[in-house]
């Protein structure tokens, strides 16, 4: 049984299941969080402390005694300055803390963006990060530098670290207009990272909270990473199809060739260029290709290792995943005539 | 004398109470379904009912309702009279087992309407409701739109009327519409409101604010200007009316969550904004493109509409006259399957208790002996 655990990002999407998976197992918690203070201490068990993972006392003193630290914190900005403070400084600040309370365990969430799933074999824990984070989108390049620093950590000071690596995430308190879908200039519109024919890694946020808990429970698994993706997959056309089905609104796909994409990033690019405008990056191509996830990801280490079991029922997923986003069809509406 | 109504795809006799204005609608509009027959017209100026016979080649002219009860032997009457004179009629009518179809509003209060739906369960005859704005043209479009998931959910309507009023201007101030200040609500509201209640269902509370305050030559005090707010049972909606000046404008606005539309009664045109995949700059331009040329289509569509039908070589299409048509059409369909009425009197009623609420609202009785208006700034 641990001792104090603290969840950094407990606010957001994951954070606020992995709240409650947690205290549905008794545990008491200290959510760390850039906005939510002491003021939001109204649920049993938990206690809000207000603190930046890109500030170094910060995270001394918000991890003080902790047992194990649960790092969903996110940020990031306008330019990679913004990125590498949140995610790089923002985990070694982390697991200085962890290494300095000797921390029992730090399980970091990661995300897919770190893994290059552009090719056409399936991906597993064992082909690691990216290996040019510098050809990757800020987002991606501060996840793989953040697993890379912390796995140093592991190696070179023992650092306690596991990670997990959750994949399209959805369900309850997540957005519908998911960016793993496509890229979504309106809510309603949504153009694919691709044709949208292949399966998406897409896994409910109930299940990553569940992945989570079984991370800090397993014991001597220390150094290891774990992909969370679920066994539902529609493709994206599917899943919008399946959206504008199920909400009666004007969900649109629209597939668009990868390399059409390209030409359009580029046309941007020299536009901004004209104008002079700052932060403005050559557009990657590879970073386009592994947003396509055409590589299909496997996740049977946590299945196996953690004894993880991701819903298989497709009523569950599309209740999740897609109905509570939706208000109810009220009698009388036009729509359901 | 009643018809028994057993078969299921029956035929319908049908006669006309009022052979005002609005009768010729009517029966141009009966005229259009194959398995209704005008047997009878009646109206206490028995003159005009007479023409309205001759004119339509209707055989049976009576200048008294219980006459027309007995004689003919009637399925349905449409109720074509003045506002105050709806109840009386659809109760006899009902009474006698035949089946109504009324013009808006369908009573002049709450008690009214209640009581006819009373006697409709008890009589077992029903009574549908010629809301006919729900049935514009332009509306059909937009109900489409709707219909096809373009909008979501829709959110909120916003209706402006302005009404040149003929009987205002020509000082025709003995006309029902004038007789409370808040007549002109019931005589008026109904058609906005009765569209509001298509799109966000029934009202559930209004705000409602009178101004422009005018004696009439009756005495009685008229306000020509109506602000109301209110919150419906699946969203919002605001309606302004103004009478007697201005240009004459009848829209609505209509926010859903994927789109919005500007419906445009008068003109008969509907503009859609909904979203792209296109970035914004790039969106509002197609945008401009889409509508602009739409209003391009739908204007010339109407100008050789009209113009088939003046040179009679197409029927006549104006957005008034289709309203009527589909309405009647909806209804008759409805009674012939046995399915729910297009409007029945439980909507028609939910519109008539919306208006007393609007007229509450804005001062009640109090319209009649203050300026409401000028008592708010002040209080202001």
């Amino acid at each position: 049984m641990p001792g104090e655990i603290a969840i950094l990002g407990g606010t957001g999407f994951i954070g606020s299941a992995l709240v409650a998976a947690l205290r549905k197992r008794g545990y008491r918690l200290k959510v760390v969080s850039r906005r939510a203070g002491p003021e939001r201490n109204r649920t049993e068990g938990v206690t809000y402390v207000r603190g930046d993972v890109g500030d170094a006392s910060s995270m001394l003193e918000c991890l003080r005694d902790t047992s194990v630290v649960f790092h969903l914190a996110t940020g990031g900005g306008n330019n990679w300055a913004a990125f590498e403070r949140d995610f790089v400084q923002g985990a070694r600040n982390v697991a200085n803390a962890c290494l300095a309370y000797n921390a029992r365990r730090l399980i970091y969430t990661s995300s897919v963006a770190a893994l290059y799933l552009g090719g056409t074999k399936p991906v597993d824990e064992s082909a690691g990060t990216d290996t040019k984070p510098g050809s990757r989108s800020h987002y991606s390049r501060a996840k793989i530098l953040a697993e890379s620093v912390l796995q140093q950590m592991h190696h070179a000071s023992g650092l306690p670290l596991v990670v997990v690596r959750p994949a399209l995430v959805a369900g309850r308190g997540g957005m519908l207009n998911h960016s793993g879908v496509g890229f979504w200039p309106s809510s309603t519109c949504c153009t694919g990272w691709g044709r949208g024919k292949t399966p998406l890694p897409f896994v409910l946020v109930e299940d990553v909270a569940e992945a989570l808990v079984l991370a800090m429970e397993t014991p001597g698994i220390e150094g290891r990473s774990f992909n969370l993706a679920g066994p539902i997959r529609p493709s994206a056309a599917e899943f919008m199809e399946m959206v504008r089905k199920r909400s009666r609104r004007n969900f649109r796909f629209y597939p668009q060739s990868l390399l059409k994409m390209q030409m359009i990033e580029i046309l941007k690019w020299a536009v901004k260029c004209a104008a002079r405008k700052r932060d403005n990056a050559w557009p990657s191509f590879r970073d386009l290709k592994s947003r396509s996830l055409r590589a299909q990801l496997d996740s049977t280490a946590a299945e196996r290792i953690l004894g993880w079991s991701p819903t298989t029922s497709t009523a569950t997923f599309l209740a999740e995943a897609i109905d509570s986003h939706l208000q109810p069809l009220l009698a009388g509406d036009l729509r359901c005539t | 004398m009643m018809r028994k109504h057993a078969s299921p795809a029956r035929s319908f006799r049908v006669g006309i109470l009022g052979a005002g204005f609005i009768s010729d609608l009517h029966i141009a509009a009966l005229k259009t379904l194959p398995f209704v027959e005008v047997c009878s017209v009646c109206d206490q100026a028995s003159g005009k009912a007479a023409l309205t016979g001759e004119r339509w080649n209707i055989p049976q002219v009576y200048s008294s309702l219980e006459e027309m009860l007995e004689k003919s032997s009637l399925d349905v009457i449409h109720i074509l009279l003045p506002p105050d004179r709806h109840f009386e009629a659809a109760l006899a009518c009902l009474e006698a087992g035949v089946d109504v179809f009324l013009e808006k509003p369908l009573a002049t209060s709450s008690e009214e309407c209640d009581a006819l739906l009373r006697t409709s369960a008890r009589s077992g005859r029903r009574a549908g409701v010629n809301h006919n704005a729900r049935y514009h043209p332009a509306l059909e479009r937009l109900k489409t739109a709707i219909r096809a998931w373009r909008f979501g959910r829709v959110q909120h309507v916003a209706a402006a009327i302005n009404l040149p009023l003929r009987q205002l201007s020509q000082g025709q101030h003995d006309h029902w519409m004038f007789r409370s200040p808040g007549n002109i609500v019931l005589e008026q509201a109904p058609h906005p409101l009765s569209q509001i209640q298509l799109l966000v269902g029934n009202v559930e509370s209004v705000s409602a604010l009178a101004s422009g305050r005018q004696l009439l030559n009756t005495g009685q005090p008229f306000y020509n200007t109506w602000q109301i707010s209110m919150v419906c049972e699946r969203g919002s909606a605001q309606c302004s009316l103004s009478f007697g000046g201005g240009f004459p404008v009848s829209t609505l606005q209509v926010t859903g969550e994927d789109a919005v539309a500007f419906v445009d009664l008068r003109t008969n045109r509907v503009q859609i904004s909904e979203q792209t995949r296109f970035l914004e700059p790039v969106d509002h331009l197609l945008d401009g493109v889409r509508n602009g040329s739409a209003a391009m289509r739908q204007g010339a569509e109407n100008f050789v509409n009209y113009g088939l039908s003046f040179l009679k070589l197409k029927a006549s299409n104006d957005p008034f006259f289709a309203g009527i048509r589909a309405s009647v059409r909806a209804f008759y369909e409805a009674l012939r399957e046995g399915s729910p009425l297009p409007v029945d009197l439980e909507q028609a009623s939910a519109v008539i208790t919306a208006c007393e609420r609007i007229v509450h609202s804005a001062g009640g009785e109090r319209l009649n002996y203050t300026d409401i208006s000028k008592e708010i700034a002040h209080a202001g």
